[in-house]
Order: C-alpha cells, then sequence, then structure tokens
C-alpha cells in the first residue's frame, strides 16, 4: 500500500475495464429491448455476477496466476520444505488488492439490476438465495485458475490457451447463454458446466425457460455444488501435480 | 542510417519467430474469443435487422478484422518503453547513434509484420471460410486497405508512445497508460463497431484520432458503398502527421528532464 497513487491508477484502470464491456452491453441494448428474450437489466445481472465471482476468485486465488513466477525463481522448492502446506501457501503468495474494481463494480451491477427486476421484499429473498450461487462460482473460477496453474509444473508453452476458459467463459457467462451457437451452449452445460455459475439460477429466480440450457429447472438448486464439485477436482490434480513435481533446478 | 531500422526490424521480427507455441496459442484464443463476440454481434443483429449498416457478413469480418488486429495493435497495453524508462534502461538507448523514436518504430514494424502474416492472415481467413463469407475486394481497394492498414499501426503506435512517455513525469505511469489504452480500444471501435454507437458517441469520437487506428482500414476493408476512400486515408494521414509531432514533442520534452535512478 506505499503507492497509493499507483494503486489508485491500477485500481481505476481495472475499473474502466469492466466498465467498457458494461458500456458495451448498455449500447447494444440501445438497439433492440431484449435479447433472446433478455432485458438489459436481466442481462446485467448475469454480468455482475460472474465478474463478481470471478474477481472473488481471483482475489483470493491470486497466487495461482503467479505460480510459473514461483517455479521459474524456485520459491515453490522453498514453500515444499516449509511445514505448511503447499497448496494454502501457493494461494496466500499474491494478494490482488486492485481486483476489488471489479468486485465492487459487480456487486453494484447485481444490486440495481435485482432492483429493476424485483419487487423489494422478493429481492432481499433472492439475495440469500444468491450467497451460495456467489461462493459456488468463485469455487468455480478458482478451479480453472489451481488447474491452470498446476499445468504448468509440466509446461509453460501454450498456457493462454487456458484464457480461453477463465476469461473468455467469463464474457461467456455475461450474456445469456442463448445467444451462443448450440455447441457452446451444450459445451458450457455438460462438458464444462460454467453454466450452473449464473446462467441457470438466474433463469431459475426469474422465470426464464431453461431451453438453451437443456436442463430442467431443479437442477438450480444444485448449482453450487457443481462449483465445489469443480474446487474438489481441482484440488486433486493439483496434489497429483505436486506429486510428479521435479524442481527447474540445476 | 536505413539499414539500421532495416536490422532493428527483422531483429524484433525473428525474435517473434522464438515464441511459436505462445503464438499458436494465441489464434486458438482469439478464434474462440471471435465466435463468442460473433455470436453476440449476430444476436444483436437479429433482434435488431440493420443495425449500424452491419449485415451478416459484415459482422463476421468486423469480428475476423478484430482478431486479427489483437497483437499488431498490442490490445493488451503495451508497455515497453515505460519500463525502460522505469528501469532506467533508457539511457542505453539514448547512446545509441539513431533516432529515439524511429528507433521504436522500427522495431514496432517488424513485431506488427510478423504478427500480420503469421496470425492476423490465417485468423481472417480461418473467419472468412468457417462462416463462408465471400471476400470481394477489388485490386485498387485492396491496395487503399493496404496503405490504409500501414497508417492504421502507425498512427496506433504514436498512440501508444504518447502514453507511454508519460512515465517521464510520473512513477505511476502504468496505471494511467492501462487507462488510456483502454479508453482508446472501446473509442476505435475495437470491443463494439462504432457503428453500434449512439448517434452523439459516434459524431464525438469522428473528432478524434481513434477510428483512424481501426474503424477506417475496417471500412475499406467492409468496401461499405459510398465509402470516400481519398477522404478516409486523408483522414488517416492528418491524425498520423498530429500524433507524430505530439509523441515527438513529449520525447523530447521528457528525455531533456530525465533523471536515472539508481546509481
Amino acid at each position: 500500500m506505499q503507492y497509493r497513487v499507483s494503486f489508485l491508477f491500477d485500481l481505476l484502470a481495472n475499473l474502466f475495464s469492466s466498465f467498457t464491456d458494461l458500456a458495451a452491453m448498455i449500447i447494444i441494448f440501445t438497439h433492440t429491448p431484449a435479447l433472446k428474450g433478455w432485458t438489459l437489466a436481466e442481462t446485467a445481472f448475469l454480468f455482475g455476477l460472474t465478474n463478481t465471482s470471478f474477481a472473488l476468485a481471483e482475489m483470493i486465488g491470486g497466487g495461482f496466476d503467479v505460480f510459473q513466477l514461483l517455479i521459474r525463481e524456485g520459491k515453490f522448492d522453498q514453500m515444499l520444505v516449509r511445514p505448511l502446506g503447499h497448496f494454502f501457501q501457493v494461494m496466500t503468495s499474491e494478494f490482488v488488492l486492485r481486483r476489488f474494481g471489479r468486485l465492487t463494480q459487480g456487486l453494484a451491477i447485481i444490486v440495481v439490476a435485482l432492483h429493476q427486476i424485483l419487487a423489494s421484499e422478493t429481492a432481499a429473498i433472492v439475495v440469500l438465495l444468491l450467497l451460495p450461487v456467489i461462493a459456488g462460482g468463485t469455487l468455480f473460477y478458482m478451479a480453472l485458475f489451481i488447474t491452470q496453474a498446476t499445468t504448468a509444473i509440466w509446461t509453460v508453452e501454450g498456457l493462454e490457451v487456458f484464457n480461453i476458459i477463465t476469461y473468455g467463459g467469463n464474457e461467456v457467462l455475461s450474456h445469456p447463454l442463448d445467444v451462443f451457437h448450440p455447441v457452446l451452449r451444450r459445451f458450457f452445460t455438460y462438458i464444462l458446466p460454467m453454466a450452473f455459475i449464473n446462467y441457470i439460477p438466474v433463469a431459475a429466480i426469474i422465470g426464464k425457460p431453461l431451453t438453451a440450457a437443456g436442463v430442467p429447472p431443479w437442477t438450480a438448486w444444485f448449482s453450487p455444488l457443481f462449483g465445489l464439485g469443480a474446487f474438489l477436482l481441482a484440488r486433486r490434480f493439483w496434489d497429483f501435480g505436486v506429486r510428479h513435481y521435479q524442481s527447474t533446478g540445476s | 542510417m536505413i539499414r539500421a531500422y532495416w536490422k532493428l526490424a527483422k531483429t524484433s521480427f525473428k525474435r517473434q519467430m522464438i515464441y511459436r507455441a505462445a503464438n499458436l496459442a494465441g489464434i486458438a484464443t482469439n478464434l474462440c474469443w471471435g465466435f463468442f463476440r460473433a455470436y453476440l454481434l449476430l444476436a444483436v443483429l437479429e433482434a435488431s435487422p440493420g443495425v449500424g449498416g452491419y449485415d451478416h457478413d459484415s459482422i463476421i469480418i468486423y469480428t475476423g478484422f478484430s482478431q486479427a488486429l489483437t497483437a499488431p495493435l498490442k490490445v493488451f497495453g503495451w508497455w515497453d518503453l515505460l519500463r525502460t524508462i522505469k528501469s532506467g534502461e533508457i539511457i542505453s538507448d539514448f547512446c545509441k547513434p539513431i533516432d529515439f523514436y524511429g528507433m521504436w518504430y522500427a522495431r514496432d514494424c517488424g513485431h506488427a509484420v510478423y504478427q500480420l502474416a503469421a496470425r492476423g492472415l490465417p485468423l481472417m481467413l480461418l473467419f472468412l471460410a468457417i462462416f463462408r463469407i465471400p471476400l470481394r475486394l477489388s485490386a485498387s481497394m485492396g491496395l487503399a486497405f493496404l496503405i490504409s492498414m500501414t497508417l492504421a499501426l502507425q498512427v496506433s503506435f504514436s498512440w501508444r508512445m504518447i502514453y507511454n512517455a508519460m512515465a517521464f513525469w510520473t512513477l505511476d505511469a502504468k496505471g494511467v497508460a492501462a487507462m488510456a489504452n483502454i479508453v482508446s480500444l472501446f473509442l476505435m471501435g475495437f470491443i463494439i463497431p462504432v457503428g453500434f454507437f449512439p448517434p452523439w458517441l459516434q459524431q464525438a469520437v469522428q473528432l478524434t484520432p481513434f477510428p483512424a487506428m481501426f474503424d477506417i482500414p475496417l471500412a475499406i476493408l467492409m468496401d461499405v458503398p459510398g465509402t470516400e476512400v481519398l477522404l478516409l486515408l486523408s483522414r488517416q494521414v492528418f491524425w498520423m502527421l498530429i500524433l507524430i509531432i505530439a509523441a515527438r514533442c513529449l520525447l523530447h520534452i521528457g528525455t531533456k528532464k530525465v533523471v536515472i535512478q539508481g546509481g
């Protein structure tokens, strides 16, 4: 926190980058009242949810983002000899406070969007329902970051491909799934069930048909479990990776 | 002198060839990202036919073009000059008997040419092939497009030099530079086509250099009826001159007062 001005501009830049996405969305809805049956407020609700989860996962799991560097500098070797869990040490090795910008924006959008969509008395109940949904989404994104980091144990080449799923996934989830090609929809529902991060629970809450995802509405109740499941799987993959870790050492 | 620039550009070009896996990963990423964007924009088109003067084919051309230019336009920001100012490495560049702006421009050209040939062109062709879009470009329009593309990258380069030069005045320039980058991306129509903007914003944007970096070559590539190519090109030349002067002035003033930190 020593570099206050620098931090402030970093925060602003971070806020700005998701702000332009939001501006693009608002501009899109100046041309049409609804996109495949989803209004601006409803789409913004999706946008706010996925960005909140994404920002939380980035803040909590920031260490996985720099894991490549930890390996290269030999810091991971130091961690392995310490009497503390390596998973926890890597996770906490970096805390990216500047993601706070995206987080506050995400939360603000959720509040505004909910205010537009629902009556205030039901909104309170929905907020309670949303907490496990956000937690599940955060775990899901963390699972993706962990998987990406673990892969760095074997190779550092072409790891950018993972951005398709992390950043790309966030981009897709920022819009109603209905706009995308059926192959993409199925991918994000059945193969990598990221639709449970926001689309499926939101559709269930505001009473949209789930035809785009092709799952029955009751599955929405289990949305957080998909995040938890992904996280546990990623955690096991991490342990597997660490067991096969060979230092870069010379 | 020319040979020195040529060498710089060639080295920069060759350096890109080392990152073959990264470039392949880049193509895959751009392809997927392009799909996401294309379907979103096509859904907007379906909901509001003829939006911004676009149709199905031109939406795909727009998406392919924007993905093809991700690397040459340094969409995720470019901080090379800023970094050398901050680290003090810049002093070794000052010692070189070569024009400072020209040196960086030569490097930028080498990078851009490689990225266009190895990443941009294959991407554009892939998009056209996958969506089966015929690209009808006459020889003269093709030539105009090439000129416009060169001008666009030149304008983009000067703009990047300007926001990097902020580092001469403050050590916190990275945040300012990142914001300048994001604002320019939005206003040049990279995130959403300029034609989609509300009328007041479209008019305002025309008074800025940003369309000259992206929207003008795009308009020539799409060959919209009634496109006045010469007018568009001269607008690009106008902004190129303004930004070159601005960038050079900033560099001139900045280098006078630069203090290298450390021993």
